[in-house]
């Protein structure tokens, strides 16, 4: 037997994920392979496997979801240093399949509501901006001119103290309201991508549906039970 | 005459099962070699699911893999069943082999080095050699494929059987070889 090749995959379009004119309509095997192929893309992507791990993300970035992961529910696999798609982990339990029976189609989709992550507030930015200026603001001594001043100074002078105020400027912006299918579009513009069938899932995917057609032989039929 | 002849390397993980010593004339049986090929999966399926290998109970898997993220993610059990993605067991396939023999195994360069690694106890490997455990996952006993021609042989399958395996057998060939 040819090592296992797929051919004729359609890619996904908008938000949705066909794959595979098959002939083997059984409803319950067809549900089992959608659900398999929203899991593995959910893990994978999670866990940096293969085609489904990230580029390095950027200083600035990583110190903008540092802030914003203090002001939000992170997933528990979210790591600000590296980019696997969950910080919420919204986005990628939004992955769902649905079957139609009749044509044999299995559909992978984002389902589009989500909650809108938060963004820092005033109040929180204004903390920060004095602790990375360490100058306790309760104190009789808070003038704005001190402020002015150090901030001018830090500014022109420290590298790391411009990434941070940067960081606080953008993770106080409110977050637009958007579906989870924008978002995925935004990310795939940004050369982020985990929509689609890595080659192992597709090998994966094509070894357990020829093996449900190995079972559909009658001589295996007649057999399994004894064996078992 | 020997029912197996296993190869064991980095490149290749199998083993070639003399059909024609189990079955006699019906290993030249696509049908049959099918139907085989998936009941020694299923084999090897149900007793990694019980966390066994060829010669026993496989060895537990450690503390530090048991809470990595991978781990985590892929919700894994302490079950030592050999599969976190799956991609090694969905690589077995059928190989190249003599009509009267049925080759099974792992030939995929990367899949291959890893069913090896885990059989070897990562035999050759520059820092994990001699710290992981040897599992030998990957294999039948002679015993299981005799079990397993014994059911098959005195089958016998009428006209509509073959009809049905038939169509079956062509829809697998074509997906198997693009």
């Amino acid at each position: 037997m040819a090592k296992v090749t797929i051919k004729g995959i359609p890619q996904a379009r908008d938000n949705a994920l066909k794959f595979l004119k098959n002939t083997v309509k059984d409803k319950k095997f067809l549900d089992e392979m959608g659900q398999l192929t929203a899991d593995q893309i959910r893990r994978r992507t999670k866990d940096r496997r293969e085609e489904y791990k990230q580029k390095d993300l950027k200083d600035l970035t990583v110190e903008v979801r540092s802030v914003l992961a203090e002001v939000n529910d992170t997933n528990e696999f979210f790591r600000k240093g590296k980019s696997n798609l969950t910080f919420t982990g919204q986005l990628l339990d939004s992955i769902m399949h649905k079957v139609d029976v009749a044509t044999g189609f299995i559909s992978i989709f984002l389902k589009d509501k989500r909650i809108t992550n938060n963004a820092l507030s005033r109040t929180e930015a204004r903390e920060r901006y004095y602790q990375y200026l360490d100058i306790d603001h309760n104190s009789g001594n808070a003038l704005k001119s001190t402020f002015d001043i150090k901030t001018r100074q830090e500014i022109r002078t420290n590298k790391d103290f411009r990434l941070k105020i940067k960081a606080l400027f953008i993770a106080s912006y409110k977050q637009p309201e958007k579906g989870n299918n924008e978002i995925k579009n935004d990310l795939e513009a940004k050369g982020f991508r985990f929509f689609f069938i890595s080659t192992k899932l597709n090998t994966l995917l094509t070894s357990k549906i020829a093996e449900q057609l190995r079972r559909k032989l009658s001589l295996y039929k007649k057999i399994v039970r004894k064996l078992s | 005459m020997a029912i197996q002849k296993k190869t064991l390397k980095e490149s290749e993980v199998s083993t070639e099962i003399n059909l024609k010593e189990l079955l006699g004339d019906l290993s030249n049986n696509e049908s049959v070699r099918d139907v085989f090929f998936q009941a020694a999966l299923d084999k090897m399926q149900k007793r990694l699911d019980s966390g066994r290998g060829v010669d026993g109970k496989l060895t537990a898997y450690s503390k530090t893999y048991k809470d990595s993220a991978s781990f985590k993610i892929f919700g894994k059990s302490s079950t030592v069943n050999m599969q976190l993605t799956g991609d090694m067991l969905a690589a077995i396939n059928e190989m190249d082999s003599a009509p009267s023999k049925l080759k099974i195994g792992i030939d995929d360069t990367l899949e291959a080095a890893k069913a090896y690694g885990h059989m070897t106890g990562m035999k050759g490997h520059p820092t994990l050699e001699g710290i992981t455990p040897k599992r030998e996952w990957f294999g039948w006993t002679d015993k299981e494929l005799q079990a397993i021609a014994k059911e098959i042989k005195p089958q016998v399958r009428s006209r509509s059987d073959e009809i049905s395996d038939a169509a079956a057998l062509k829809i697998l060939d074509r997906l198997l070889s693009g």
